[in-house]
């Protein structure tokens, strides 16, 4: 399947890049295409191409602060919190094969 | 920058993850001039909202405070391990910890603080940190982690 994603902590600093790796390393080992935006304190990075979106099959926000989803209206959205994403990522993307 | 002597190696038991973050900012005040309890506070603070490990032995303790221009990190090896209550149960033996200027921020401390992150989920990065106990390759890796996100 095709993922795309946002990650954002609180801190913006630290957490949300290791939430990013962790998604994406899960999701690249059962062989889905992942794109995983990150909103930190440095800004945007990552950034999700209105292409990546559109052919995406769902979204992840990993997030724990409040971001917009503007850009996802019409598809599935999965939230949970960073912390989920950091320790069972993979056990989330299994869950979501069978969702998808 | 990071040098030799931003990185600590220590061989002392911690009973909890309370008295590391302790130890922590005793190192971090000595090299900032921090006052210790405010970066204790906010290394507390920050787990409260959720444990810093990030599993595999790893954590990344952060303070943010509001009233530094500079951000700073540096490298903390437990070799008895800490017990961080992590996810995956295991001890914690190396933590990177960041003190974070939280409004007055250079968006350049912050980028390299980022990317030390990212860059800790590199499989050949954390076999050098949990193996390798030399300052100047430790401090030579830290800084290569903080060049790209």
């Amino acid at each position: 399947m095709k993922i795309v994603g946002i990650c954002a902590c609180t801190a913006g600093v630290a957490h949300t890049y290791i939430a990013r790796d962790k998604l994406i390393k899960a999701a690249e080992a059962r062989n889905h295409e992942i794109h995983i935006e990150t909103q930190g304190t440095i800004g945007v990075e990552f950034e999700l191409t209105e292409e990546q979106i559109k052919e995406a099959d769902i979204v992840i926000t990993a997030v724990d602060i409040k971001v917009s989803e503007d850009r996802f209206v019409g598809k599935k959205i999965v939230r949970i919190p960073t912390h989920i994403a950091i320790k069972a990522a993979g056990q989330l993307i299994e869950k979501l094969e069978q969702e998808v | 920058m990071v040098t030799e002597n931003d990185i600590q190696i220590n061989s002392s038991k911690y009973e909890n993850k309370q008295q590391a973050l302790e130890e922590i900012s005793t190192f971090v005040s000595k090299r900032t001039n921090i006052d210790k309890d405010k970066l204790l506070a906010g290394f507390l603070e920050r787990e409260q909202e959720s444990n810093t490990a990030i599993g595999d032995e790893f954590a990344i303790p952060h303070a943010v405070l509001t009233d530094i221009s500079d951000s700073y990190v540096f490298l903390h090896i437990f070799e008895d391990g800490v017990d961080w209550q992590a996810y995956d149960d295991k001890k914690v033996r190396i933590a990177f910890s960041l003190v974070v200027a939280g409004d007055l921020h250079n968006v350049q401390h912050i980028r390299k603080l980022s990317a030390i992150a990212s860059n800790l989920m590199d499989e050949e990065v954390q076999k050098i940190l949990k193996e390798s106990r030399n300052k100047k390759e430790l401090s030579n890796l830290v800084n290569k982690m903080g060049e790209k996100l």
